[in-house]
């Protein structure tokens, strides 16, 4: 059984960066985007996002996921939501 | 709390700890007014040395609850009185980043500088070549100087120019738009702040928190509002407004126009303009859109947008047509940093004035009428730029209708702000009557209340009709007694002044915690959970009422700096235009608002402040709320 890995979709994301904040807290309990494993890196000229995980350290733990509420993260084995 | 005091005269800076003013004054605005009230010397005029600018994000911002993304800006106006202004984005949180809750910048400088923030105190860097730069050069100037993670604070020619209603913008499309921050930052000759912090917030039980996001996240979503600000953002109420004849067209004379909801309306922004949702730091709600034009002279041009404010204003109040067009208005605004809704004002106050004469084609260079785009672009840039009559519209209405004399009754500004985006005349709700009691002003952000509602209904000055559903009305969040006292047993209708004094001491609450006011907000989330957050995060044992009684003093601190600096009742008013003149919608009229009620009105807000008939604070108000001293 291979990893479970973490679907990404730039196109969705509106750049709230509730996932990186879900994952700090998480893993170090301190909100703080530039350490979470789940990060932006963010075009403000143009509000486009580019979601990157370090997958040498993500736990998996999903936390991120569920603080998604645009639907652009899921597991990868699962439908896309609309 | 930790504030970061950044000296520009002799460019040091110091850090101060103070835990106290988290328990009295939340943070965010609540934070702003005290150290403004307590630290501001009698007799300091706006562009003094002795005027400080405060940022402050609000309390809740970067733990991620919910919406708490908002981050408040704060100095005596060019106004003269309590300047105040609040934005989203990522501002906030990169503050908080620096390991810092408040920015407080003290002095001028004596050249052009920008400051350097990180977590481990602030660099001092020459702006020279910065100054005259737009917002959006300088952000992406320094972006590319300082790293591409820099979140930068900024403002445009105007805030140089002193332009009265200049802004002051964080990352490109966040403004703190209104009462002229902007002009303070500039004659500070601060020209930017970079904030480079990666530092984070210790979190005291992060799974008290997450249960707490979750209930809000789920409150929030419930909301009957959440598919509709999602899906529209602010465009939502567009349509309502054209309907309800409340637009404030060509200068609250004309409340719609039969072209809107096809022009102007919200499904022909999401149809053929809107093309993804954004959101601001931590927020499931996502009410911004990323727009693309893709026809005409500007196909293919995309921008932030479209704000129902923007339609509003430039759309509904100046009669432009086409959405590229008010598109390409609102980046100047932007760039120069110019708050949209004051210069639309300015400019539609400047066309009356030459439609009756008072200003001549010679005064001005060209002809201006409503709805004519290219003479509206010209005079924004006009105003950006400190030429000709530019120069005078830069001052704001207030000093215009000096010059203009006999033209008062449409001079549409109070206590020295630009009257926004609606007019009060066909619907006098809680909302109309803050427009002229909040602090600010002529503004329409200040004083909302958790029923918002734009159903019809015949103004009678007592009480607006409660329309919400029974589902929504179980949704609210407001504590028994109040509700009770203001919506009756069961709730059935609204008091418009009981509402007017809760709505503004609940927005003052939202604001100092860094929570949205949009409409799923203000359904679902009050004192309540408010102070379910507030001890979460800072331990402290307070209740709603506790978070109450703190936002009334926050007010009441507002309103005793305005006493001060010579703010009477007499300016608590709508322009004469409002009470002498209806306005026409759809072939019918809403007649002008009745100003002996409307006064009433006023005195029972007054009175339920616990403010004297002159507005000066009365002595059981100061000590009740421990207003003496801190
Ligand atoms: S799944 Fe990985 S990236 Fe997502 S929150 Fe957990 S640790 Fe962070
Ligand atoms: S939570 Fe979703 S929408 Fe928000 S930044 Fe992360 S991926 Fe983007
Ligand atoms: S509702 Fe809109 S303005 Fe408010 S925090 Fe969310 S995205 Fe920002």
């Amino acid at each position: 059984m291979g990893k479970k890995r973490i679907h990404r979709e730039d196109e969705r994301c509106s750049g709230c960066l509730s996932c990186a904040i879900a994952c700090s807290v998480f893993n170090f309990d301190e909100a703080n985007p530039s350490k979470s494993y789940i990060k932006l890196k963010i075009d403000e000229r143009k509000e486009r996002f580019h979601i990157s995980i370090d997958e040498e350290r993500c736990k998996l733990c999903g936390e991120c996921i569920k603080a998604c509420y645009y639907n652009a993260l899921r597991w990868e084995d699962e439908a896309p939501r609309s | 709390m930790r504030l970061l005091v950044v000296d520009l005269e002799s460019k040091t800076f110091e850090y101060i700890m103070d835990e106290s003013l988290r328990h009295s004054f939340i943070g965010g605005v609540g934070v702003n007014t005290y150290l403004m009230y307590r630290f501001t010397e009698e007799g300091v005029t706006p562009f003094d040395r002795g005027n400080d600018l405060f940022f402050s994000p609000g309390a809740f911002v970067g733990t991620g609850v919910p919406t708490a993304s908002r981050c408040e800006v704060s100095a005596i106006s060019p106004t003269g009185y309590f300047g105040t202004s609040n934005t989203g984005g990522r501002v906030g949180l990169a503050i908080r980043q620096c390991g810092i809750d408040t920015i407080w910048i003290r002095g001028k400088s004596e050249s052009p500088v920008y400051l350097v923030i990180d977590e481990g105190g602030v660099f001092f860097k020459d702006g020279d070549l910065l100054w005259g730069k737009d917002t959006f050069e300088t952000t992406s100037i320094l972006k590319e100087r300082e790293g591409g993670d820099t979140c930068v604070v900024c403002i445009g020619q105007a805030g140089e120019r002193g332009v009265h209603f200049a802004s002051i913008h964080g990352e490109f499309y966040h403004a703190f738009g209104r009462t002229g921050l902007g002009a303070i930052m500039g004659g500070k000759m601060l020209k930017a702040i970079c904030l480079k912090g990666q530092k984070g917030i210790k979190i005291r039980d992060k799974r008290q928190l997450k249960e707490l996001t979750e209930k809000i996240r789920n409150r929030l979503i419930s909301s009957d509002t959440f598919g509709y600000t999602r899906r529209y953002g602010s465009m939502v109420v567009s349509d309502v407004y054209n309907r309800l004849g409340i637009l404030p067209g060509h200068n609250y004379r004309k409340g719609s126009y039969e072209n809107w909801e096809e022009t102007r309306g919200r499904r022909v922004f999401e149809e053929r303009y809107k093309i993804r949702d954004l959101a601001c730091v931590s927020c499931p709600i996502g009410c911004m859109h990323w727009s693309k034009v893709r026809d005409g002279i500007y196909d293919g041009y995309e921008t932030k947008g479209l704000e129902v404010t923007f339609a509003l204003e430039f759309g509904g109040k100046l009669d432009i047509q086409d959405i590229p067009q008010i598109f390409q208005c609102v980046e100047l605004c932007n760039r120069f940093g110019m708050d949209v809704i004051s210069t639309s004002s300015v400019i539609a106050y400047a066309i009356e004035l030459f439609e009756k004469g008072f200003l001549k084609e010679k005064d001005i260079g060209f002809k201006i009428a409503f709805g004519d785009f290219d003479s509206i672009y010209k005079l924004i840039l006009m105003i950006g730029r400190n030429e000709g009559i530019g120069n005078i519209l830069g001052k704001g209405i207030r000093a215009m209708k000096e010059e203009f004399k006999g033209s008062d009754s449409f001079a549409c500004e109070i206590k020295g702000v630009e009257m926004p985006v609606r007019d009060p005349r066909g619907r006098f709700d809680p909302w109309m009557l803050g427009l002229f009691i909040n602090v600010r002003g002529g503004d329409h952000l200040r004083i909302r209340t958790p029923v918002d509602d734009l159903k019809p209904f015949v103004n009678d000055y007592k009480y607006e009709p409660l329309s919400l559903k029974q589902e929504a009305v179980e949704l609210l969040d407001i504590p028994e007694k109040i509700k009770e006292a203001i919506m009756g047993t069961p709730p059935s209708r609204i008091d418009i002044v009981a509402m007017t004094k809760y709505g503004e001491d609940y927005l003052t609450l939202l604001n100092a915690c860094g929570m949205c006011i949009r409409p799923p907000v203000l359904r679902t989330i009050g004192p309540s959970i408010l102070a379910e957050a507030f001890n979460t995060l800072f331990g402290y044992g307070l209740d709603d009422e506790d978070l109450l009684t703190i936002s009334e003093r926050i007010v009441n601190m507002a309103h005793l700096f305005n006493l001060k600096r010579g703010l009477t009742l007499g300016e608590y008013r709508y322009p004469e235009r409002f009470y002498s003149e209806g306005i026409e919608y759809s072939g019918k009229t809403h007649p002008p608002l009745d100003r002996k009620k409307v006064e009433e009105m006023l005195l029972r807000y007054c009175e339920l402040r616990g403010w004297d008939e002159k507005g000066q604070v009365k002595k059981e108000t100061m000590e009740r709320l421990k207003l003496w001293k801190r």
